[in-house]
């Protein structure tokens, strides 16, 4: 079968085409590891790059990942333990007082259409939650997003937070008001500019680039 | 930055102001030209990361940081640009700012539609005079009244002092909440431009300041708090909740005013959240509880306030519209100034352009941007998606004139409005346009929840009113095109001014209608809905522009 066709739908949003087409290729007999890295990655990848242009936008890309979530679930029961290694894992969520998700939404789709495994945390996230899901997930890497710049201080406390209980912990960190200078000057280990940017940190981040 | 001991001033001179500053090493040149006086836009709140800031250096250009860097291209760094905020002064300079800010800081601003006289709702039972003020977040506009005779003796605006501190609202929660010091330094600026401009308002009507007894207020819950010098963080972090909704009256010397210290000072009610008492003095002025039906008052700014009103129930809510709408964070965007495109229309297959005071064209401000998008739309020039066609994706029977205007430089896609070869072309970039979806998205988003909620549709609303300076200036034409309210209402879209400045100057003259905005304040349900999924859903299905026929 022509796995360029099934790249396309996903590219486009088209969830139920997807949806069909990842099934045929299952019953073709083709692995679901090799249409996870082949296909799903891949295409996310492009819907990425889109998005950087300018070419997608929100919309877009949140109807990509609807399709990408429903060729997963697909595959999932496929994976076995063995051959199915994620890209890393990484805890996300929006910082203490602060409710705006969008920003966060767009990296965790994109870290997960790169395979990942992400914990999302959702919005107003105290500290110590970011703590617990650390040590419950195992996660190496975390990432905090804030929208409004009273929100920043909460970010600092978080960052400070993790990396006293394990120095190691990466933190990248991003968000309309957030700068590299602001990165740097609460310790957190990146800044990504846009979601795109944030999937590169975290490979550089964990070690996988 | 080298210190040794003595620090001797540095000299700043402002190319084409005619004006030079001293200031200590170190600080930055934003501080340094907010200290002249001059209000230069930092979107950012001095962070480095927007560029509004930008500004050339004529002498004494220093290395470019690594903001600098990331901001501005080559060809500007060569020439001198640099961001202001990331600029710490270690020597004498001379500075260049652009024409857009040297050209504001001599703005007369333009006033908002208002009648000089009140409606005759009663009969006056005061005497002697009052001042009304409309305390807004970029203009503060003051009306001095005749209070027996419900007449209109003068008014006075100025631009906010406290926009050197960020020209929005969260920027100054951030600046006050720094500490005692830097609140009350935004409650000074303001109380003293107040202060000054009664004086001169009673000079202008030959009244003395004594017989001045009674002031009204209204603004945004930030305004109100910053007046009152009361710490607005609450508003800033979730669940953002003000200190205060209500406030007793007090004598006005107790926020800082001097001549005027004697006044009773009546700060009007809000509902919660960031819904403060412009919109309950716009509700109250236009007497919407008292209206047969439904009707839908909308405030647009970077903030947006709706309330939808009907006999049975109140709701009102507000949501983060980002600032497209005030020409904020867009490439050629500037605020409601003269220079600014606040037209766009097409003409015989001719682009047309209409400017604040028909002067050459600066910038964009929001309305004219709404204009221009609304513009593309109907030629087809913009996808529903949102996305700029590409030059050779034309549609066919788009006039040469609009034709040429699609650009692709590379950089990426853009819409030219206006050439000029003295200056930076004025352009509509994609960039821009997801701006505006960003803004336009949520405020759709509000009014379909807040009507969802009363278990109303679209069509049930007999009357939308827009107020605020955006919503006097755009026309009801754009908001349906790129579907900010429902095309249900379409010839139901009212553009009413500025209604918090006309409710305050009501509450000022008539006892009741002070009243009745504390009654209102009250019976106005709050809705917060940042928090709700179906908020989120809502907001996500109106980022895309309406199809025709299916806004």
């Amino acid at each position: 079968m022509n796995l360029d066709d099934l790249k396309q739908r996903l590219i486009e949003g088209d969830a139920p085409g997807t949806a069909a087409m990842t099934k045929e290729a299952l019953e073709s007999g083709l692995p679901a590891q090799k249409i996870l890295n082949e296909v799903l990655i891949p295409s996310m990848g492009v819907v990425g790059d889109l998005f950087e242009k300018n070419e997608y936008f929100v919309p877009e890309l949140l109807l990509a990942a609807r399709a990408m979530y429903g060729a997963l679930d697909l595959l999932r029961p496929k994976l076995t333990e063995g051959d199915y290694q994620p890209t890393g894992k990484a805890v996300v969520g929006t910082v203490q007082g602060d409710l705006h998700d969008i920003g966060k939404k767009l990296v965790m789709i994109m870290l997960e259409g790169n395979g990942f495994e992400v914990v999302d945390l959702g919005t107003d996230v105290a500290p110590e939650k970011f703590l617990e899901a650390v040590k419950e997930s195992g996660s190496r890497l975390v990432g905090l997003s804030a929208l409004l710049t009273t929100t920043l201080p909460a970010m600092e406390r978080t960052v400070r937070a993790l990396k006293e209980v394990d120095s190691s912990i990466k933190v990248m960190i991003g968000g309309a008001p957030v700068t590299q200078a602001f990165a740097d000057s609460i310790g957190a280990d990146g800044y990504g500019r846009d979601a795109s940017a944030a999937v590169a940190l975290a490979r550089q981040l964990l070690g996988n680039a | 930055m080298p210190n040794d001991g003595k620090r001797k001033p540095l000299h700043v001179a402002l190319e084409g102001l005619g004006l030079e500053v001293q200031v200590v090493p170190g600080i930055s040149l934003l501080d340094a030209v907010r200290s002249a006086g001059l209000a230069l836009d930092s979107e950012c709140g001095g962070r480095g990361t927007c560029g509004e800031c930008r500004v050339r250096f004529l002498q004494g250009t220093p290395r470019p940081t690594v903001e600098d860097a990331a901001l501005l291209s080559q060809d500007e760094l060569d020439g001198g640009w640099r961001l202001a905020c990331q600029t710490f002064l270690t020597a004498d300079c001379r500075i260049a700012i652009p024409q857009r800010v040297a050209h504001a800081r001599r703005r007369k601003i333009r006033i908002l539609t208002d009648a000089a006289g009140l409606p005759t709702t009663g009969r006056p039972t005061l005497s002697g005079y009052g001042i009304a003020v409309d305390v807004g977040t970029t203009t503060v506009v003051c009306y001095l009244m005749d209070l027996a005779r419900a007449l209109q003796l003068g008014v006075a605006s100025f631009a906010n002092p406290q926009s050197a501190f960020g020209p929005d609202v969260i920027s100054r929660i951030t600046y006050a909440h720094r500490g005692p010091a830097e609140l009350r330094e935004l409650q000074r600026r303001l109380v003293s431009h107040l202060d000054r401009n009664f004086a001169s308002l009673c000079k202008g009507a030959g009244i003395a300041p004594e017989s001045v007894s009674r002031v009204t207020a209204v603004g945004n819950m930030t305004m109100m708090h910053l007046l009152r010098g009361v710490d607005p963080w609450p508003l800033g972090v979730a669940p953002y909740e003000p200190v205060f909704l209500e406030l007793p009256p007090f004598p006005a010397r107790e926020i800082g005013f001097k001549r005027f210290g004697g006044c009773e000072m009546h700060i009007l009610p809000g509902v919660g959240g960031h819904v403060g008492s412009d919109v309950v003095a716009g509700v109250m002025g236009l007497d919407l509880t008292r209206r047969p039906g439904i009707s839908l008052y909308m405030d647009l700014g970077t903030n947006g306030e709706v309330v939808l009103c009907s006999k049975k129930a109140m709701a009102g809510a507000s949501c983060a519209a980002g600032p497209a709408f005030e020409g904020v964070h867009i490439h050629s965007g500037m605020s409601a100034f003269p220079g600014a495109i606040e037209r766009v229309d097409e003409e015989d297959g001719r682009l047309q352009l209409d400017t604040i005071g028909d002067a050459d064209a600066l910038g964009l401000c929001g309305s004219g941007l709404v204009d221009a998008v609304a513009l593309l739309l109907r030629r087809g020039l913009l996808l529903p998606s949102g996305r700029l066609v590409a030059p050779q994706r034309v549609p066919a029977d788009v006039p040469q004139d609009l034709r040429e205007r699609v650009q692709d430089d590379g950089d990426g896609r853009r819409f030219l409005l206006s050439r000029d070869g003295s200056r930076e072309d004025v352009v509509v970039t994609q960039r821009d346009i997801r701006e505006v979806q960003l803004a336009k998205a949520p405020v759709r988003a509000t009014i379909d929840l807040l009507l969802a909620g009363a278990h109303l549709k679209p069509e049930a609303i007999d009357d939308v009113f827009v107020a605020g300076g955006f919503g006097s200036a755009v026309r009801s034409e754009s908001l349906l095109a790129l579907g900010v309210v429902p095309e249900e209402v379409r010839g139901r879209v009212h553009s009413v001014g500025n209604t918090a400045g006309f409710g305050a100057k009501l509450a000022l003259v008539y006892p009741e209608r002070l009243e009745a905005t504390h009654r209102l304040a009250r019976q106005i349900r709050h809705v917060e809905l940042v928090l709700r999924e179906d908020f989120r859903q809502a907001f996500a299905a109106h980022i895309p522009f309406p199809r025709d026929g299916q806004r």
